[in-house]
C-alpha cells in the first residue's frame, strides 16, 4: 500500500515539476525600446530579470552623459571647458577618462585622430542649412588651434597651452557612453543585449535564444536599412565610421563631417566607409574615424604594427568591400 | 487481496495531467504565433506607437505630423509636416531591421518580428 502510494507521489511531482523546468526562464523579459540622445536614435533590446527597469536606468544614464559631453547643449561640463575662462580647469572623472583615451588615439595614430577640431567643424558646419566650402585662409586660421599637445590631463586636472584651443570629444562619446551601459548591464546580470547608439552597436552575449546577433552594416549612400553585408557577434562593438551620414555637395563633390586634421578638409582617402568589429567600444569609435582619414593602407599598417586585436570591414567608394585581417 | 502498483485511477489521473499539459502548450504556441509574422512598428517619440501587421494593407496617420502606408507588405512615408521630408524620400522597407526614420518629428517606422527572423538583422550599424 505504502509503495503504492509513494510511486503515484514521484509520478504526480514528475508531472508538475516537468512544465516548471521547461519554464525555467519564466522570470526574464525581453524589452525592445527607442530613444533620443544627441541628435541621435537609441534603440536598445535587452533580456533581464528586471529589463524594464533596466531600459529606463540606461535612458537616464544617457541623458546624464549628454550634460558632460555634449559640445553643443549649453552648460554641459564640455561646453564650459571650451567657454572657459581660465586654463586650468577640474573635470569630472568621466570627462578625464574620456580626454586621456582621445589624447591616446591622437598620439596612436600620428596625428589623425584630433579631439581638438572643433574649429575646424565648426568653420565647416556640415549639418547647417546652408553649408558650404570655407575660404582657405580660414581653413588655415582654424587649423592652427588644432593641437592636441596643448591638451593636458592629470588626474582630474585638464589644462589647455592656449586660450583658442576647444576640445569636441564626439568621434568617441557614442563608445564611451555604449561601454558604459554594456559594463552596467552585465553588472546588473543582464545575459542579452543589444544596443545601437545613433549607429554604433554593442553587445551583451548573444541572442535571448543563445545564438550570435546578426548586425546589418548600412550600405553608404542607400536607402536607411539597406545593407552593404552582416556580421554576426556574441559581446563587443561594431562600430562604423562614414561620409555618407552627414554631407553636402557642392560644385559636383562630396564634403562630409570627418575631418583631416592634416588638411582642414574633409579626409579624402577613398572610403565609403570603415566599420571596426572588435571589444572596446571607445577603440572602435577612435579607430573607425582614424581609419576614414588614413585610408586602408596606412591603417591596417598601424594596426597590424600595434598588434591592435580588431577586425575591419572597409568599403571603397564603390561600396567594394575588403577586410582587416585579410 | 494483491494492489497491483497502478490501478484505473492512477491512470485516470495521469490521463488528466497530460491532457491539462496538451491544453497549455496548444494555448502558449497559439500565443507565441500570434506575434510571428512581420508587423510594422511605430515608436513617436520613443514610445510605442502601434504595431500593424505587413500583411494588411493600411494608411496610418501617426500624429497628424506624418502618414505612413503598408501596402503590399511594403512600408512607406507617404507624408510629413517637416522641413526635410528625408523620411518620405527614403525608400520602401519590408525586411526585418530596415526602418525610416524622422527626426524632426520623432518618429521610427521599423518592420519587426519576421518569420524568418534568421535572414532578418537584429540591428543596422553605421
Amino acid at each position: 500500500m505504502q509503495k503504492r502510494t509513494e510511486i503515484r507521489f514521484i509520478l504526480i511531482l514528475t508531472l508538475l515539476v516537468l512544465p516548471v523546468i521547461s519554464c525555467g526562464r519564466k522570470n526574464e523579459s525581453t524589452v525592445s525600446r527607442t530613444g533620443y540622445f544627441f541628435d541621435t536614435v537609441v534603440t536598445l533590446k535587452l533580456t533581464a530579470e528586471n529589463a524594464d527597469s533596466l531600459a529606463d536606468e540606461i535612458f537616464d544614464m544617457c541623458a546624464g552623459y549628454e550634460d558632460i559631453f555634449s559640445a553643443k547643449k549649453e552648460g554641459s561640463e564640455l561646453w564650459e571647458i571650451d567657454h572657459r575662462s581660465s586654463n586650468t580647469l577640474q573635470v569630472s572623472d568621466e570627462m578625464a577618462e574620456l580626454i586621456q583615451r582621445g589624447l591616446y588615439y591622437n598620439e596612436l595614430s600620428g596625428g589623425a585622430f584630433s579631439i581638438t577640431s572643433l574649429p575646424l567643424s565648426e568653420l565647416w558646419s556640415v549639418t547647417s542649412d546652408d553649408p558650404h566650402v570655407p575660404e582657405g585662409s580660414l581653413i588655415a586660421e582654424a587649423l592652427e588651434s588644432v593641437d592636441d599637445s596643448r591638451v593636458h590631463i592629470e588626474g582630474n586636472v585638464l589644462s589647455f597651452e592656449s586660450d583658442d584651443t576647444k576640445i569636441d570629444l564626439g568621434a568617441i562619446t557614442k563608445g564611451y557612453i555604449s561601454m558604459k551601459i554594456c559594463g552596467f548591464l552585465k553588472e546588473r546580470g543582464c545575459t542579452s543585449a543589444c544596443i545601437n547608439l545613433g549607429g554604433n552597436v554593442s553587445l551583451v552575449g548573444g541572442r535571448e535564444d543563445g545564438k550570435e546577433w546578426n548586425i546589418g552594416l548600412q550600405r553608404p549612400f542607400a536607402a536607411r536599412g539597406e545593407l552593404l553585408t552582416s556580421v554576426k557577434k556574441k559581446d563587443g562593438c561594431v562600430i562604423s565610421a562614414g561620409c555618407y551620414e552627414r554631407y553636402f555637395e557642392a560644385d559636383g563633390r562630396l564634403y562630409h563631417h570627418i575631418m583631416d586634421p592634416a588638411t582642414g578638409y574633409p579626409a579624402e582617402s577613398g572610403l565609403n566607409m570603415v566599420t571596426v568589429i572588435g571589444d572596446d567600444d571607445v577603440e572602435g569609435d577612435a579607430l573607425s574615424t582614424v581609419g576614414m582619414v588614413l585610408g586602408k593602407e596606412a591603417f591596417t599598417e598601424l594596426l597590424s604594427e600595434n598588434e591592435i586585436d580588431v577586425r575591419v570591414i572597409f568599403a571603397d567608394n564603390e561600396n567594394e568591400i575588403s577586410y582587416y585581417p585579410e | 487481496m494483491k494492489h497491483k502498483i497502478i490501478q484505473k485511477n492512477d491512470i485516470l489521473l495521469i490521463s488528466a495531467i497530460l491532457l491539462a499539459a496538451c491544453f497549455l502548450a496548444v494555448f502558449f504556441f497559439a500565443k507565441e504565433d500570434s506575434t510571428e509574422g512581420a508587423f510594422l512598428e511605430i515608436t513617436a517619440d520613443g514610445e510605442l506607437y502601434g504595431r500593424y501587421p505587413l500583411n494588411e494593407d493600411a494608411v496610418i496617420d501617426i500624429n497628424g505630423t506624418n502618414v505612413c502606408e503598408i501596402s503590399n507588405g511594403h512600408v512607406s512615408m507617404i507624408e510629413a509636416d517637416c522641413a526635410d521630408k528625408s523620411c518620405v524620400r527614403m525608400k520602401e522597407i519590408s525586411f526585418e531591421g530596415e526602418s525610416i526614420i524622422c527626426l524632426p518629428n520623432r518618429i521610427v517606422l521599423k518592420i519587426t518580428g519576421c518569420a524568418s527572423a534568421e535572414e532578418g538583422v537584429d540591428t543596422v550599424a553605421g
